[in-house]
C-alpha cells in the first residue's frame, strides 16, 4: 500500500511541475515530488524492523535502518533551501513582469 | 599527507565564510584577495599531491576516522586529480578576470568560493549521497550567481535552471534510494565490489542506473536535457559563464563517468555514443542559428559535450583517453572564448553579433585570445582541439554513423565560429559614434586570456606527451597508441572540416540561409515543454537501455 502511495505522489508531483501554469504551484509540485522520494527512502529503511534505532540495553526488537533517516534529514534541508530560493526568485519575477503565469511571461519575452 | 586532501574542500568553504565575515562585519573590502589566496593554496596542495598521483598512487582519507562503508570516504585518483587541477586553475584565472571587471561585491566572491568548494567535493567524494549534497551546493550557488545581474532575463534563466535541475536532482535522489535498497551501501567503491551480488541486468537495476545518469545528465546538458543551459550561460555574468561552461558541466559529466566506470555498466555506456553524436550534431545547428554571442558559445558548449560523451560511450581505454583529453581542452578553450568575448561585451556594452561587428578589433589581446580559442575549437593544427578531435575520430572507427554525425558537428563548429569571428574582423559600422561608450579594458582581464592561450598551444603542440600523461593518470600505466598526429594524411583530412565549414558559412550568408536560421532561432522551447523533455528523456533512456541489454 505505501508503495502505491509513493508512486501516486511521485506522479502527482511531476504533473504539478510540468503542467501547472502558476510558478508557485510549480514549486509546490516540486515539493510533492521531493516528498515522494523522501517517503520512499523512509519506506526502504523501515522494512528491516519496527522499533526506533536507539542503542540501549532494554530496547527490544529489530530496529529500523537508521541510515535512510539521516539521508532524509539532509534531503529535506536541501529541499527547504531550494524552495526558499525559488520563492525569492518568483518574488523578483513578479516585480519585473507583474504576473506569475509562465505562459504570460513567455509571451512577454517572446520578442526579445 | 593523506589528511591534507580534506583541505581541498575545507579551504574554499572556510574562505567563503571569511569573505562573508569581512563583507558584513569588518568592511575591509578584502573579499577578492581572500578568494585569490584560498584558490592559490588549493593549487599548491594539488601540486603537492601530484608527487603521489603521478606515481600511480591513490590518496584515501576516511572523514572523521569512520571507515567505509559506514563513513564518508574522500579519495583522489588520477582522474580526480586532473579534474580538480583544471577546475581550480580555471577558477583562479576567472577570478582574476572578475577582479578586473570591478563591479562585484563580497556576495559574488562568497558564492564563487562556495561553487569551487562544491565542485572539489563532487570530484573528490567517494560516497554517492555526499555527491548529491555537493551537487546541490554547486546548484544553489550557481542559481544565485546566474541571477546576480538582477535583470529580467537572468532571473528568468536562473528560475528555469532551478526547476529543471531540481527535477533532475530528484531523479538522482530516486536513483540513490533504489541503489541503497538493492545493495545497502552508499560508498561508491564498496558498491562496485557488491555489484556481483546484484542482478545487473534486472529491470530495477537499469531503472536505478538510468535515474542516476539522467539526474546528473541534466547538469551535464546532453540533448534532450539541455534546455536550461543556453539562457543560463548566456545571461550570467561573464566570469560565471566561463566557470559554468568551462568547468561545472564537465565536473557533472565526470560524476556520471565515475559511477558508470565503477559499476562497469557497458550496455548503458553504449547508449552514450548515440546520445553524444546526436547532441553534438543538433546543438551545433542551433549554435549557428544564434545571433547573441554568448548564446552561440553556450550552444557550442553543448555540442562539444556531445564529442566528449560519444567518445566516452565507446568505452575502450583509447576512447576514454580521447574523451578526457577533450574535456581538458574544452575547459581551457571554452573559458578562453567566453572571457575574450566577455571582454569585448564589457568594453562595448553590446552582445549581438551584428551590433558588435568589427568592434573587437580595438582590443588586440581579446582578438588574439579569441583567435587561438576559435582555432582550437575548430580543430586546426597545431592547437589542442586538433589533437583531441583526431583522437575522438579514431576512437569512433567502429561506429560509422556516429562518426559521420560527429564530423558534421565539427563542420558546423567551424561555421559557427566563422560567424562569431565577425566580432573581430571587418569594419565596424558607425564605429566613431559609439566611441564615447567604450570602456578601457583593465590589465587584470588580459592576464587570464594570455595564460589560457598559452595553455591551448602547449597542450596542442605535444599531443603525444599529453595523451601519455592522461592515460597514465587514468589507467596507471603508459598506454602506447600508434597514432601520428602530424602525418600528411592526417593533416590533409583535418583540412576537410574547415573547408566544408567555410562553404556552409557562404550558404548561411545567402538570403535563403538567413531565413532558415531565423526560423531555427525562433524555435523556442517553453518551460513546461523543457520540463516535459526531462521526463521524456529519462523514459527514452530507460527504454533504450532495456533494448540494448537484450542485444548480444
Amino acid at each position: 500500500m505505501p508503495f502505491y502511495l509513493i508512486i501516486f505522489l511521485f506522479l502527482l508531483g511531476i504533473w504539478g511541475i510540468v503542467k501547472k501554469d502558476n510558478l508557485i504551484k510549480k514549486v509546490i509540485g516540486l515539493n510533492i515530488f521531493n516528498s515522494s522520494i523522501v517517503i520512499l527512502l523512509i519506506y526502504i529503511g523501515s522494512r528491516t524492523g519496527s522499533t526506533a534505532p536507539i542503542m540501549e540495553k532494554n530496547v527490544k526488537g529489530i530496529a529500523v535502518d537508521p541510515l535512510p533517516q539521516a539521508l532524509v534529514l539532509t534531503a529535506i534541508v536541501i529541499g527547504i533551501c531550494l524552495t526558499a530560493l525559488a520563492l525569492s526568485l518568483i518574488l523578483k519575477i513578479y516585480h519585473k513582469y507583474g504576473t506569475l503565469s509562465i505562459s504570460r511571461i513567455e509571451k512577454l519575452t517572446k520578442n526579445e | 599527507m593523506n589528511n591534507l586532501i580534506i583541505f581541498l574542500i575545507i579551504i574554499p568553504f572556510a574562505a567563503s565564510f571569511l569573505v562573508l565575515l569581512d563583507g558584513y562585519l569588518l568592511g575591509l573590502n578584502r573579499s577578492a584577495t581572500i578568494a585569490f589566496v584560498a584558490i592559490c593554496i588549493c593549487l599548491i596542495l594539488l601540486a603537492i599531491f601530484s608527487l603521489l598521483i603521478l606515481q600511480g598512487k591513490v590518496i584515501n582519507y576516511p572523514v572523521g576516522g569512520w571507515k567505509e562503508p559506514v563513513g564518508i570516504n574522500i579519495y583522489m585518483d588520477g582522474l580526480a586529480w586532473i579534474a580538480s587541477l583544471i577546475g581550480t586553475l580555471i577558477t583562479l584565472l576567472v577570478l582574476i578576470f572578475s577582479i578586473g571587471e570591478r563591479k562585484y561585491d563580497y556576495k559574488f566572491y562568497f558564492l564563487f568560493l562556495v561553487l569551487l568548494g562544491g565542485m572539489e567535493g563532487i570530484i573528490l567524494t567517494g560516497d554517492i549521497f555526499n555527491m548529491f549534497v555537493f551537487f546541490e551546493i554547486v546548484s544553489v550557488a550557481s542559481y544565485i550567481l546566474i541571477a546576480y545581474p538582477k535583470k529580467e532575463r537572468s532571473i528568468m534563466a536562473s528560475f528555469n535552471y532551478l526547476l529543471i535541475s531540481s527535477l533532475g536532482m530528484g531523479f538522482f535522489l530516486l536513483g540513490i534510494a533504489l541503489l541503497y535498497q538493492q545493495t545497502g551501501i552508499l560508498s561508491l567503491r564498496e558498491i562496485a565490489q557488491a555489484r556481483d551480488g546484484v542482478n545487473v541486468n534486472s529491470t530495477l537495476f537499469i531503472l536505478t542506473i538510468t535515474s542516476l545518469t539522467a539526474g546528473i545528465g541534466v547538469k551535464a546538458a546532453f540533448i534532450p536535457l539541455h534546455t536550461w543551459l543556453p539562457n543560463a550561460h548566456a545571461f550570467a555574468p561573464h566570469p560565471v559563464s566561463a566557470i559554468l561552461s568551462g568547468v561545472i558541466i564537465k565536473v557533472s559529466f565526470l560524476a556520471i563517468w565515475r559511477i558508470l566506470r565503477l559499476l562497469d555498466i557497458f550496455y548503458l555506456q553504449h547508449v552514450f555514443i548515440w546520445i553524444g553524436a546526436v547532441t553534438a550534431f543538433l546543438a551545433v545547428i542551433l549554435a549557428i542559428a544564434q545571433s547573441d554571442c554568448k548564446k552561440l558559445l553556450a550552444y557550442s558548449s553543448i555540442s562539444q559535450m556531445g564529442f566528449i560523451i560519444a567518445s566516452f560511450g565507446v568505452a575502450t581505454s583509447f576512447s576514454l583517453t580521447a574523451s578526457l583529453y577533450h574535456i581538458l581542452n574544452h575547459s581551457i578553450f571554452k573559458s578562453l572564448l567566453f572571457l575574450s568575448v566577455g571582454a569585448v561585451i564589457y568594453a562595448t556594452g553590446k552582445r549581438e553579433v551584428n551590433d558588435l561587428a568589427g568592434l573587437g578589433k580595438k582590443i588586440p589581446f581579446a582578438k588574439i585570445g579569441f583567435l587561438i580559442g576559435a582555432l582550437s575549437i575548430c580543430g586546426i593544427p597545431p592547437f589542442n582541439g586538433y589533437a583531441s578531435k583526431t583522437l575522438i575520430f579514431s576512437s569512433l572507427k567502429a561506429y560509422p554513423f556516429a562518426r559521420l554525425l560527429i564530423f558534421l558537428a565539427s563542420v558546423g563548429t567551424v561555421t559557427s565560429f566563422i560567424k562569431l569571428s565577425r566580432v573581430f574582423r571587418g569594419r565596424g559600422k558607425s564605429f566613431s559614434s559609439r566611441k564615447e561608450n567604450r570602456k578601457k579594458v583593465p590589465h587584470e582581464m588580459l592576464i587570464p586570456l594570455a595564460v589560457l592561450s598559452t595553455l591551448c598551444v602547449i597542450t596542442g603542440i605535444w599531443p603525444h606527451l599529453t595523451t601519455k600523461v592522461i592515460s597514465r593518470l587514468l589507467f596507471r600505466e603508459n598506454l602506447k597508441y600508434s597514432l601520428s598526429f602530424y602525418s600528411p594524411s592526417k593533416l590533409g583530412s583535418s583540412a576537410l572540416a574547415p573547408g566544408s565549414g567555410l562553404l556552409l558559412y557562404l550558404f548561411i550568408k545567402s538570403s535563403g540561409g538567413e531565413k532558415t536560421l531565423y526560423l531555427i532561432r525562433k524555435l523556442r522551447i517553453s518551460l513546461n515543454n523543457s520540463l516535459l523533455l526531462v521526463i521524456v528523456g529519462f523514459i527514452l533512456m530507460v527504454i533504450v537501455s532495456l533494448m540494448i541489454k537484450n542485444l548480444p
